[in-house]
């Protein structure tokens, strides 16, 4: 099997000692879409904030491809190419479009035709380059934070609630993209509560509760499942 | 008239020693999202060591000046600024006014607290225009203010450094998953807003011909306005309240007494903080 491109061993992390994280393994290999469901508050967002380096873990490990990462600065995950989309699409809302898209250019191997494909891709982005990001829709700016993402020429992509705030047009529209991407080749590790809604684009589903996570049964079905009454009995049995 | 217009050119090179200053805690401002209260001091250590520097010529009053501010600013960055960010903005500013008062007091006890008078190491004579007379100090003070505000606007507008600089203000934890080196962006900002705070403070003991060392309450405290007029973290906004401050105090200076101008300068400084408390400008 390929050797993986995120590999997360035994993690245990929180915030000013409160754990959130209790014992987490978790692998991405090269081309999988892993689409890590569960309710609010399971430690989803924890975990992709532990792997790229903004919460320090107090145990385990984290391996980009063949690199322990653990120990270092989310700038020095950066140029491994890892790229982050947070929760509430990360969009600085008082720079320009292009500004936004051009924090790609502190990553390593950044040239402006990456920029160009960026507007290829996303015309909306083109045409509204010099604007306030802040005045692009919702969608948009879901469109605008994943180009940042892209022009990174990441290895892995740390999705974050990219529904959050949608309609479900629009989160149609971006599961899209995302189902693009994998089959494009990206590695993927998409966080979503609206599991049901995506689960279509995800080429394996890892379910997560109060800090633990569980592989999904294959025969899941998000649109059976009520998230919370999951939550309840995840010892491993099928709910 | 001509009293009018000289007043105006008084105001346009203290002006330009206020936006230096205000600039110096914009860029602060628009990095770190704090405010570092010891640059005040840092401007008056600044100035003593002009004066110490003088006494050896205009070289060595910019040198140690500019060398010395660099030392302490970074070092009050280090010790006042570093260990209390992460706690939230209002604590680096309450340990940075505590690092100042140690350093005003080191600054007291060395030199004692009357202004000392500085050498004139500029060249001397100076400028006329109509019934106008401007320093060759005051020149160089507004050509130089000039040429640093308009570098940093343009770096901090249009280049990679400037975009590294903003983002991490606005948002930190992003501009660190992007690849920007966080505690590298705010040394650098720390750096260069002493090194801008310096030179005002060698302009101000070079050409007002004394300097005492709680120059950091007076011109220090209104260059601080000045960057609140504009609006904290607008850099074009702390050039437009540097000039407002220095033209309302020597606009003010020519008609009423020195003691009143500086009442009437922060009179109209609070009123404009009243009508327009985030300042005139949006931070961009």
């Amino acid at each position: 099997m390929a050797q993986p491109v995120l590999r997360v061993e035994g993690i245990r992390a929180g915030y000013r000692g409160l754990e959130v994280l209790h014992v987490v393994d978790l692998t991405v290999r090269p081309g999988e879409l892993v689409l890590l469901a569960g309710p609010n508050g399971a430690g989803k967002s924890t975990l992709l904030r532990t792997v790229i380096g903004l919460v320090k873990p107090s145990a385990g490990s984290v391996h980009l491809g063949d690199d322990d990462v653990t120990a270092l600065p989310a700038h020095r995950r950066a140029r491994l190419r890892c790229a982050w989309i947070p929760e509430g699409r990360g969009v600085i809302r008082e720079l320009s479009v292009e500004e936004n898209l051009d924090m790609s250019r502190f990553t390593p191997g950044w040239t402006s035709a990456r920029r160009d494909a960026s507007y290829e891709r996303f015309p909306i982005l083109a045409r509204t380059r010099g604007r306030a990001a802040g005045t692009l829709s919702g969608g948009e700016q879901q469109m605008l934070s994943l180009a940042r993402a892209l022009e990174t020429a990441p290895r892995l992509l740390l999705v974050d609630e990219p529904s959050l705030g949608l309609a479900p047009r629009i989160v149609d529209e971006v599961m899209g993209v995302m189902l693009a991407l994998r089959e494009e080749g990206h590695s993927i590790l998409l966080v979503e509560q609206r599991a049901a809604q995506v689960q279509h684009v995800a080429s394996r589903i890892v379910l997560m509760r109060e800090g633990h996570v569980t592989d999904a049964p294959d025969d899941l079905d998000f649109a059976d499942l009520n998230l919370a009454e999951f939550a309840v009995h995840t010892d491993g049995s099928t709910p | 008239m001509t009293y009018f217009a000289q007043a105006l050119l008084d105001g346009l090179s203290a002006g330009a020693t206020y936006a230096l200053i205000a600039i110096a805690f914009s860029l602060v401002w628009a990095t770190v999202r704090t405010v570092n209260l010891a640059l005040l001091q840092v401007l008056s250590c600044a100035g003593m060591l002009a004066y110490l520097g003088a006494q050896h010529g205009v070289v060595l009053a910019f040198v140690y000046g500019l060398l010395g501010a660099v030392v302490i600013g970074v070092a009050s960055h280090f010790v006042a600024i570093v260990p209390t960010l992460s706690k939230g903005q209002i604590y680096p500013i309450i340990t940075s006014l505590g690092f100042g008062l140690l350093l005003t007091a080191g600054l007291v006890a060395i030199f004692g607290d009357l202004l000392r008078p500085v050498p004139p190491v500029l060249p001397e004579g100076g400028a006329r225009l109509g019934g106008t007379y401007l320093s060759w100090g005051a020149v160089l003070q507004i050509a130089v203010a000039l040429v640093l505000v308009v570098a940093a606007i343009v770096v901090m507008r249009s280049s990679r450094v400037g975009l590294a600089f903003r983002s991490s203000a606005w948002a930190p934890d992003l501009a660190g998953a992007y690849g920007v080196n966080l505690p590298a962006v705010r040394l650098g900002s720390a750096v260069v807003s002493s090194l801008l705070i310096g030179l005002a403070g060698v302009f101000i003991a070079l050409t007002a011909g004394s300097v005492g060392p709680l120059l950091g309450a007076t011109a220090g405290l209104k260059g601080m306005v000045a960057m609140l007029i504009g609006g904290a973290g607008n850099l074009p906004g702390a050039v437009v309240g540097g000039l407002a401050v220095g033209l309302v105090e020597s606009v003010s200076l020519q008609y009423t007494t020195s003691a009143l101008s500086g009442a009437i300068a922060f009179a109209v400084l609070f009123a404009l903080m009243v009508l327009k408390p985030s300042g005139l400008m949006k931070e961009y």
